[in-house]
């Protein structure tokens, strides 16, 4: 079904009330690593340009393992045992790295004059009157993320810089995914390295969630 | 309202003051004022909004106690790897930025170990030339982040390995996941 763009339209957008982002950038074999390179249109907000940044630190990194589950499960660090309520303290701060390259972790400052904040009552209300299923913010890729496609190819209609939507990786209070999209590149207002190689935590990939039937079996 | 209208056990005198049904007609509820309702929210947990009630996979207890951790440790800082520099010999590349022994390259075309070790120097026959190009196409894409021996462990771990399948013929498939790498998207 098609979404109802003068619906859509209704749904406030304004400044951004938090400016920084986080994002988990890829590490080239020379040079500096690039934080606005964007191999669109991939993921769950497909249009010419869409750059995947985080609320918080958290989230950038539940966002790469989700994204990569299987180098996870490539990357059991117990040894084949497993993690439990009772051997987690002791893994929790160890890297998950053997099959999953290091990231580069950047803080990325933007001063949007357009972001919509779809995880407000009233965005939600709209989208579901406009016919946008609120699950498909959950939605897996096996289903093709249900209607984030759909209402990532209005965006050139809508204006629209970036949008605040819930993340499926980091299903918590504490963490939003902020994907930018070409309009938004020119309010960047600095690109700061915050870490040059890193990995996620234990702790972090056994926090995040994963797509149906995709968490490592390690992780308990 | 009486305590026949709660569930069993649910119900303690004064109960009915806080809560109102549909059945009370004779109860203000600020329609008569003009009032109406636009939204209801239910308090129950760490979200309100009617999102909550599309979500698909919260985790497991484990991971409600390793969210915890998470907040407090999200990354850990590696050193970046040592990484060896192009030589232009295709079988010398795949070997040393691959990380992979003569062995693993020798299993991929189902020769012996002596053959494949002997293109490094005769160089690479025609044939086999694009399956080790993409060999090192991928290990150039991975090594930023992994390393040789990563790389090599990215290729050989799992079953099948990714090195099977490229055996396979799933050179594309592998490469385009080594490709993935190279952005953060939102899944």
């Amino acid at each position: 079904m098609a979404l109802n763009l003068d619906i859509l339209r209704e749904i406030p957008v304004g400044e951004a009330m938090e400016s920084v982002f986080y994002r988990a950038v890829y590490i080239p074999l020379r040079g500096e690593p690039d934080p606005l390179f964007s191999h669109s249109p991939t993921g769950r907000w497909p249009t010419a340009w869409t750059l995947y940044t985080g609320t918080s630190e958290p989230v950038a990194w539940a966002e790469y393992c989700r994204n990569h589950a299987h180098d996870i499960e490539l990357s059991d660090v117990t040894g084949g045992v497993g993690l439990t309520s009772a051997t987690l303290p002791s893994y929790a701060h160890l890297e998950v790295a053997k099959a999953l390259p290091r990231r580069s972790l950047y803080e990325l400052s933007f001063e949007f004059r357009a972001m919509a904040d779809l995880t407000s009552p009233w965005a939600e209300d709209l989208l579901s009157r406009a016919g946008f299923d609120l699950r498909s913010f959950y939605a897996d890729r096996s289903s093709g993320y249900g209607d984030c496609p759909a209402l990532a190819a209005l965006v050139p209609q809508l204006n629209w810089e970036a949008v605040r939507v819930p993340s499926a990786a980091w299903q918590r209070p504490d963490g939003f995914c902020v994907p930018v999209f070409a309009r938004g590149r020119e309010r960047l207002t600095g690109a700061v390295q915050k870490l040059d190689s890193a990995s996620p935590s234990v702790a972090l990939a056994a926090a995040t969630s994963y797509a149906a039937g995709e968490r490592p079996g390690w992780l308990g | 309202m009486t305590a026949e209208t709660f569930e069993k056990g649910t119900w303690r005198p004064g109960l009915e003051r806080l809560v109102w049904t549909c059945e009370e007609q004779d109860l203000p509820t600020g329609w008569e004022l003009g009032h109406q309702v636009v939204a209801v929210t239910l308090y129950g947990g760490p979200h309100s909004s009617e999102v909550e009630g599309a979500l698909v996979d919260l985790g497991s207890g484990l991971a409600e106690e390793a969210a915890a951790f998470a907040v407090e440790i999200p990354h850990v800082i590696t050193p970046t790897p040592s990484l060896p520099r192009l030589s232009n010999n295709l079988a010398e590349d795949v070997h040393v930025v691959a990380g992979l022994t003569w062995g693993q390259i020798a299993q991929v075309f189902n020769i012996s170990e002596r053959a494949a070790a002997g293109w490094r120097t005769q160089g690479v026959p025609p044939h086999r030339r694009e399956t080790m190009e993409a060999l090192r196409a991928v290990a150039v894409t991975l090594i930023g982040g992994l390393g040789s021996e990563g790389v090599a462990r990215w290729l050989s771990a799992g079953n099948p390995s990714r090195l099977d399948r490229i055996g396979a013929g799933q050179v594309t498939e592998v490469a385009e996941e080594a490709k993935s790498y190279k952005d953060t998207p939102a899944t």
